[in-house]
């Protein structure tokens, strides 16, 4: 008898004695057991528990005290106290609690690098999953992003875990001031105050609109408001779409910021089309809707709709179909234009509001300003302008979806918009033309204003498109969305593509190798392992192929293909000579791959259902078919399909479902339907003992370990259980996997476990801690095959893709790292490419292979003692000798190719040695330092040729010029100089030049003057029209070295900046910090792309190969950390052919 | 800060029988449930008139919308599955913070209201309850669901049969026979 049915027995027997009288209870329990004694005693066991006193009931009293425990709970009751001032989240220090709310506690902190005060504030614990805390830190850094005075900024996002589990937090901007509505009645503001205010609110929104983000919940609460010059305040918006799911609508997020109370709050601003609850409807104008709705609250001192106290379907139904009361009935005063724009705002129609929030603002500054609005305009060059207004909301819209929604196609689709508005435009143009010669003047000059401005504007948004694109392909890596990243990747416009877009390509492909098999939307599955060299892969009810897996990754055809096979399930035969393989006609046959001739063909059972070839260990095959309530097995001869033995499994009428041969081909296990593992001798077929394992229902695949002792079962409900195959017991469990099992392998040694998995990931499981050791990114669609290549360490995978790939599944970091073991102060690349050059703080010079960071040689100096090592390295033009700029002062020339130190000059400069250049022609080099000086050295003979006060305090940077007359020079001043060297160089080489003769000094011609802090880096564009300078404060400045103009500036790092490189082509920048990250960004407008997290603490300095495709970072935790941005590039790659990249490959599937 | 609508979608698939969204359910049921009650009991000094069921009903009408008339009992389950589990965690937080003040607390106790203490089911009960409660799942969810539904929801033996689409009688059945196997289990793990 099975457990349940055991029990099934027990319950019965139970409930019909239990209402039996006392007396004849015994009698019954006996007759009814028959003679189970152990029955009997259980039944008796639990009628001494059956008792009706009313405990565990749910009487009057339990109900009441209920209601009261409910009442009286406490909302830390689930979230823990809040923590005390004083106490510690990371690296905040806990001030005082701000508020708290469903979703966790925001408090004061402060920080301790860069030391401020911020709001934190920490999400209750154990709300997200790790999957969910992952994007959301990738959303919250994305959010980081929107840099705007009127929206409170977000500074970082992590997790913090004490122990008690992860423990999401934001730190963000404190805004020291009142709710929106409560401002604008402390201040008195009257209706044009208010508007203003809201006008500013509006640029806030669009910048956010701009950068693809939604609001989604703008409401008076959500928007604060601090002094401001005007009088008038400054509004800071919060709460930007924080923990918003990524892309698809991941409702179980939404529990972070989820709040009852907060429900109803929030309905009052909520569009007709947000309550509608569609996703894809909600865009830019559903924030202005809700931008309307605040207006008419602050203006009118009340909502527009009356929802009170009603249920959501009830307020739904009146957001959509009640027409708010006109605000000239609140107040004459707000007739006119004030009611236009309110109304226009709030139309429930989304098309016909405000299209965007730029638009919304645009029509309340004209009114302010005393112009007439654009919604009273009428002529043709209105109809014109609200045209391009409409189509230009339609583009924003749809960008915003794209993005919004990762959507594919949609980028396309967003640039036939922008055709669409040009061609509209003509036409317009055309009609007015027509119109009366004056006013078609005029309109004229103004449409053509207006396409320049569409134009400008469009360019504009493709290339935020395009960042934004970046973003969130990065973001969707972290969580291992790797098809939606790819797809985002793809849609990029190939003339915006950086080095971010190859460094995220390269993320979202780490295998070693792929090709595609035949058309590209077949499932690829594996025939068993990899036998004799050789493996079979089965693409679902096609053909099946063998290959020769050593000229598998060469393009060679398959040594067989069994066309239009409708293979159930195959495995390889006789070393990998035949391979067997089962179908939907249930017969089984077995075909030569040498010769590719039928070697037999059984139809073994007379059953109809699901027929498998479960194993082939060497000449034997065995073969089961599943039936209702029972299964058929049986050992067949693998060359001739004659029966060894026969069999029958059944497990209590179950179906059963998978079967499994033990290695050592001793045990043969199966799974029922209802997730009992069982064990038959594999030679018999006989039952061992009735133990089984039980596991989750649905388990799809039953894999034994290579030494036998443990089996790994896969179900569909996300899970891998190991067993213990001897004890019958569950050892390890992994759940919380996003994505099913779809197969798994063990590893040839046994300790890890590869799972393919339905989201197209591959993940290598420690088997005895089930712990994730790598995750293998690159099919686009579910992997289902998996097997272990014969060399048994590379892995292999067929995916839904139509690609077969190979693998190093040995966990690799993505951004591989170099230990120094101390300090790396300094970096410096030759000019030929060929060394890299480290300067550590022990005063030592490493040169490394800047391929692969392994050091070629080690050079030390002589320096003072106690002083910090070596500050700057760079090299001489001709990459022959290496110049070290060192902490006591001292400059160090040493020859690259023997190592040899050629020069020391002691004493070049007071306190530190900062930076050196060697001039065109390698024979004079200048020095920077911290006493402020350029000095000038002749590198022949190591002379004193000039020094030179060139800022006050220290000068930290010098930077030539392409063509070597100007130097740059960046100080403890906050300023950047411009020197020209014409005459200095010009009087160093003058032929005859005798040694007393001094040369002129260099002369300044400009000074950039950056800020007043110090100025740790800057960097001059390839072709020097452009120079870059970042201060301690981490501002970054882009300027124009032609007219001195300051072009753009950026927030660049929390903390200093250290580090400026720009691209050899001059598009990007790369910046290195304080803040242990380093960030990419575009060169001619300042928008980050990428931030590149990994190192521990701060960075001292970066420097981008000369190919301009690696990254090498290296910092104060010792390490240099390599972001390579193309595969091939990696130290140990020896083959890679990307699908995408190289589809050449494509296999020869030859048809029948 | 919220996309209130995936709340409500949150809410719709929960009762569409997705555990996960049950799960994510708490915070927001536990919160309803509590500002309910607290309403309830500022407003009516009987406090008898409101049970714990009628409250789960509210919270749901008051989520999901329509009305008494029309109650769709089949749909409700898997929210009055997850309405049990706030239920429950509330329960054993506050029997745990109850017995830690009888046990330890000694300086707190004068400030308790004997009523507070006395109404209450025995903290002891619920927290030995709820020790056992996880085994008899595993044993057999059914009666696991038909103890949280009764217990913790305060359903009746109709109510709990029509959530859980079974008969009366079964519903009874799997009540009695999970009391006495709660009760057995309750005494073997603490023989006092």
């Amino acid at each position: 008898m099975s457990a349940t049915d055991r029990q099934r027995k027990i319950e019965e027997v139970f409930l019909a004695v239990a209402d039996a009288p006392m007396e004849r209870r015994d009698a019954m329990i006996d007759e009814l057991a028959a003679g189970d004694a152990a029955l009997a005693g259980e039944v008796r066991s639990l009628l001494g528990h059956h008792k009706d006193d009313g405990v565990l009931e749910p009487s009057r009293e339990h109900r009441r005290a209920m209601m009261r425990a409910v009442a009286q709970a406490e909302p830390e009751l689930t979230m823990g106290a809040p923590i005390a001032p004083g106490g510690r989240i990371g690296h905040y220090e806990i001030k005082g609690v701000l508020g708290s709310g469903g979703m966790g506690v925001v408090y004061i902190a402060e920080q301790d690098r860069p030391r401020r005060i911020v709001a934190l504030k920490v999400i209750r614990r154990g709300l997200a999953s790790r999957r969910m805390l992952r994007r959301f830190e990738a959303e919250a850094e994305m959010l980081g992003r929107l840099q705007h005075t009127g929206i409170a900024q977000i500074f970082e996002a992590g997790t913090w875990d004490d122990g008690g589990g992860p423990q999401p937090y934001i730190a963000m901007e404190l805004v020291d001031g009142p709710a929106l509505t409560r401002w604008v009645e402390n201040k008195r503001l009257g209706t044009r105050e208010s508007l203003a205010l809201m006008a500013k609110v509006c640029d806030a929104v669009h910048h956010a609109h701009q950068r693809g983000v939604l609001h989604r919940d703008l409401k008076p609460g959500n928007i604060l408001v601090q002094d401001g010059p005007d009088g008038i305040g400054q509004p800071k918006v919060l709460d930007f779409g924080i923990a918003r799911p990524l892309g698809d609508a991941d409702p179980a997020a939404t529990t972070l910021k989820t709040d009852i109370g907060q429900l109803v709050g929030t309905l009052a601003y909520m569009s007709p089309e947000q309550i509608g609850g569609s996703a894809e409807e909600v865009d830019v104008r559903s924030d202005v809707y809700a931008l309307g709705v605040i207006m008419y609250r602050l203006l009118a001192g009340r909502l527009p709709l009356d929802l009170g106290d009603r249920s959501i379907p009830e307020a739904a139904r009146i957001i959509m179909e009640q027409a708010p009361a006109p605000l000239s009935q609140v107040s004459k005063i707000f007739r006119g234009d004030v009611e236009t724009i309110v109304f226009k705002a709030m139309e429930k129609d989304k098309t016909r509001r405000y299209q965007s929030a730029a638009d919304l603002a645009e029509d309340l500054r004209r009114y302010l300003a005393g112009m007439p609005i654009s919604a009273k305009r009428d002529s043709a060059l209105y109809v014109l302008g609200k045209q391009l207004r409409r189509y230009r909301g339609v583009a924003i819209a749809s960008a915003a979806a794209a993005i919004a929604l990762l959507g594919l196609g949609a980028y396309s689709a967003w640039q036939w918009r922008v055709n669409t508005i040009l061609a509209e435009q003509q036409m317009l143009l055309a009609k007015s033309a027509d119109s009366a010669r004056a006013s078609a003047e005029r309109e004229r000059e103004e449409a053509t204003r207006l396409r320049v401005l569409a134009d400008s504007r469009a360019e504009d948004m493709r290339r935020q498109l395009y960042s934004s694109s970046i973003g969130f392909a990065q973001a969707a890596l972290q969580g291992d969305y790797v098809r939606r990243a790819r797809e985002l990747l793809t849609h990029c416009p190939t003339d915006l593509r950086g080095w971010e877009w190859d460094y995220l390509s390269r993320l979202s492909d780490t295998s070693l190798a792929s090709r595609i098999i035949e058309k590209p939307d077949v499932s690829l599955f594996f025939c068993g392992d990899v036998v004799g060299g050789r493996f079979g892969i089965r693409g679902e009810g096609q053909s099946l192929q063998i290959f020769d897996e050593s000229t598998f990754w060469s393009g060679a055809k398959p040594l067989l293909v069994v066309p239009e096979s409708y293979a159930i399930n195959a495995r390889l035969s006789l070393g990998g000579k035949a391979i067997a393989f089962s179908s939907a006609d249930h017969v089984v046959r077995s075909v030569s791959v040498e010769s590719g001739k039928e070697m037999f063909k059984l139809r073994p059972f007379a059953g109809r259902a699901n027929l498998q070839c479960v194993s082939a260990d060497g000449d034997r095959l065995l073969i089961a078919e599943v039936n209702m309530g029972r299964s058929d097995v049986m050992w067949a001869s693998a060359s001739d399909g004659s029966t060894l033995l026969t069999g029958e499994i059944t497990h209590d009428g179950d179906v059963i479902t998978q079967f499994a041969v033990s290695p050592d081909g001793k045990l043969l296990a199966y799974v029922t339907h209802n997730g009992k593992v069982g064990f038959l001798d594999a030679q018999t077929f006989a039952p061992i003992d009735d133990r089984f394992i039980q596991a989750d229902r649905s388990i799809h695949k039953l894999v034994f370990s290579p030494d036998g002792k443990y089996i790994a079962m896969a179900s569909a409900m996300v899970s891998l259980q190991i067993a213990d195959v001897e004890q019958r017991r569950r050892v390890a469990l992994i759940t919380g996997t996003q994505s099913a099992f779809n197969q798994i392998v063990f590893s040839p040694d046994g300790t890890q476990i590869a799972g393919a998995h339905d989201d197209g990931v591959v993940k290598i499981y420690e088997s005895a801690s089930g712990r994730v050791l790598s995750s293998l990114r690159g099919h686009t669609s579910a992997v289902f095959g998996i097997a272990y290549a014969s060399d048994g360490k590379s892995l292999l995978t067929g995916g839904g893709d139509g690609t077969i790939r190979k693998w190093d599944p040995s966990p690799e970091p993505d951004n591989p790292v170099v230990s120094m073991g101390t300090w790396p102060q300094c970096l410096g690349l030759s000019p030929d490419g060929n060394v890299l050059a480290v300067g550590l703080v022990s005063g030592t010079l490493r040169l490394c292979d800047p391929a692969s960071g392994k050091t070629i040689r080690d050079i030390a100096l002589s320096l003072r003692q106690r002083a910090s090592g070596i500050w700057g390295v760079t090299f001489t033009r001709d990459s022959r000798k290496i110049i070290a700029t060192c902490a006591d002062g001292s400059i160090h020339i040493a020859d690259v190719a023997s190592g040899a130190i050629e020069r020391t000059i002691l004493s070049a400069h007071t306190g530190r040695a900062l930076n050196a250049r060697a001039c065109i022609g390698d024979r004079l080099l200048l020095s920077v330092g911290e006493d402020g000086l350029i000095r000038a050295w002749s590198l022949a003979t190591g002379r004193s040729e000039g020094n030179w006060p060139a800022h006050p305090g220290a000068a930290f940077v010098l930077n030539l010029s392409p063509d070597g007359n100007r130097a740059f020079t960046s100080g403890g001043d906050g300023i950047v100089r411009e020197w020209d060297l014409t005459q200095t160089l010009a009087d160093f080489n003058a032929p005859g030049r005798g040694l007393e003769t001094a040369i002129t000094a260099p002369k300044q011609v400009r000074e950039y003057k950056h800020s007043s802090a110090e100025m740790f880096s800057m960097c001059l564009s390839p072709d020097g029209t452009r120079l870059a300078s970042g201060d301690s404060a981490g501002l970054l400045k882009l300027w124009d070295t032609r007219t001195g103009v300051l072009l753009r500036e950026a927030k660049g790092h929390d903390g200093a900046i250290h580090r400026i490189v720009f691209s050899p082509d001059g598009r990007r920048i790369f910046t290195g910090g304080w803040d242990s990250v380093a960030r990419v960004w575009v060169a001619d407008t300042l928008e980050q792309l990428l931030l590149l997290r990994g190192h521990q603490y701060m960075l001292y300095h970066i420097e981008l190969t000369q190919d301009g495709r690696t990254l090498i970072t290296s910092s104060q935790d010792r390490k240099l950390r390599f972001w390579y941005s193309r595969a091939s590039d990696m130290p140990g790659r020896i083959t890679n052919t990307p699908a995408a990249a190289n589809p050449s490959v494509d296999a020869t599937a030859p048809k029948p | 800060m919220g996309d209130t609508a995936e709340v409500t979608m949150l809410i719709a698939r929960a009762a569409g029988g997705d555990a996960k969204a049950s799960e994510d359910l708490l915070p927001l049921l536990y919160d309803e449930l509590r500002a309910l009650a607290r309403g309830h009991m500022s407003r009516e000094r009987n406090e008898g008139t409101l049970q714990p069921t009628a409250l789960v009903h509210e919270a749901y009408m008051r989520l999901l919308g329509g009305d008494g008339a029309d109650i769709k009992w089949e749909n409700r389950a898997h929210f009055f599955g997850a309405a049990a589990l706030a239920m429950r965690r509330i329960l054993v937080e506050r029997a745990r913070s109850r017995n830690r003040i009888k046990r330890g607390g000694g300086m707190q106790r004068a400030e308790l209201r004997e009523d507070a203490i006395g109404a209450e089911p025995e903290a002891e009960e619920v927290l030995a309850l709820d020790a056992v409660l996880d085994k008899l799942r595993e044993m057999d969810p059914r009666k696991h669901e038909v103890v949280m539904l009764r217990y913790f929801a305060g359903l009746s033996i109709e109510e709990t049969a029509r959530a859980m689409n079974l008969s009366a009688a079964t519903i009874k059945n799997e009540w009695t026979f999970a009391k006495a196997w709660l009760r057995r289990a309750i005494a073997e793990a603490d023989p006092e």
